[in-house]
């Protein structure tokens, strides 16, 4: 079923899109939830509650991308969960405390340092434009999909050491493309 | 900028990058390498056989009683005897009683990697000569049938 179609369900509130939505990107987004968590249970469970987020997201939205959107979603999830996992595993209650008001916190964010960080994301994203497909893929598979070495080498016939060299230099030529853009790193 | 920074940046990256590299599907790396051991193994098999069909024939050595073995190297059956090649006339048939006129050539066995329906390797025999220049060995390691050997006719070549 094409996207367009499954938010006119999600519009017409009908459960038919989520259960399509599992079966379209299911496994994709429980890559993205495992690749970040590390535990497939917990990323069951993050891909559970992203559907439901997104069943209370949209309507009103109307994303021009749903995978991206639900991706998004996913990812945003996963990393909270992350954290907070990380927090208990300290065994640390402030740290738990902490991560509970995460949310208060980057509320706090100042405008300029919005700025700085959409200045950023334009600088990347310009970034990517200058690089090969094959790089550019690689690069955003690893850094906004954090498939592992091994898992890039197989969706992109390469050999591990390959990616790792190859991901290396494109690093590096991040850095030094923001730095002459005054980023600091 | 902070590594955290980083990632949160990459994030909120377009959505286009993120459904382009949604779109790859896991490829089998390619190994040239084994399409040139494969080609280099069925190579190295071809010739083997090739060898093997064509090798030479094997020197013919003396027995000591007059009679000489050896091979043709190839699935025809043949004999020496007294340096002479004596070649199984497929096109006749077996048979059991030798002709009136006849002589004696000497003793011949069968060395030859080829298995036929009829003989099989390191039989022994004698080999007769009939009056007509048709030659028959007559294989004496065989089994006797109705009393008598089977004579396998030849022809000197």
């Amino acid at each position: 079923m094409e996207d367009n179609k499954i938010i006119e369900l999600l519009f017409a509130r009908s459960e038919t899109a989520l259960s399509e939505i599992a079966r379209k990107y299911g496994k994709l987004c429980l890559q993205v939830a495992t690749n970040i968590l590390g535990n497939h249970a917990d990323a069951e469970e993050c891909v559970n509650d992203a559907y439901l987020a997104l069943w209370q997201a949209i309507p009103p939205q109307r994303p021009q991308s749903l995978l991206a959107f639900l991706l998004r979603i996913v990812k945003n999830i996963c990393i909270n969960r992350y954290e907070y996992n990380t927090a208990s595993k300290r065994n640390s209650n402030y740290a738990v405390c902490l991560q509970e008001m995460a949310y208060f916190l980057q509320a706090d964010t100042s405008v300029e340092q919005e700025v700085e960080a959409r200045l950023i994301i334009t600088y990347i994203e310009q970034f990517l434009d200058t690089l090969s497909s094959k790089d550019r893929i690689l690069f955003v598979r690893r850094y906004w999909y954090f498939d592992t070495f091994e898992h890039l080498a197989l969706l992109t016939g390469m050999r591990e050491g390959t990616v790792r060299v190859r991901l290396s230099r494109v690093r590096e030529k991040l850095r030094k493309y923001l730095e002459e853009r005054g980023v600091k790193l | 900028m902070s590594d955290k920074k980083m990632l949160d940046a990459m994030h909120d990256i377009d959505d286009s990058y993120i459904l382009e590299a949604s779109n790859i599907k896991a490829k089998n790396r390619s190994r040239p390498w084994v399409r040139v051991v494969a080609v280099a193994a069925c190579l190295i098999l071809v010739c083997s056989a090739a060898l093997l069909l064509l090798r030479p024939e094997p020197p013919v050595t003396d027995n000591g009683d007059g009679a000489t073995t050896g091979g043709t190297g190839t699935s025809q059956v043949s004999f020496y005897c007294n340096g002479t090649l004596y070649v199984r006339d497929t096109s006749k048939a077996p048979i059991y009683d030798l002709p009136a006129a006849y002589h004696y050539q000497g003793n011949a066995i069968l060395t030859h990697g080829a298995i036929d329906t009829e003989l099989e390797a390191s039989e022994a025999g004698k080999i007769y000569i009939c009056s007509d220049g048709t030659a028959y060995f007559e294989c004496t390691s065989r089994a006797l049938v109705n009393g008598k050997y089977v004579l396998l006719p030849c022809i000197p070549n």
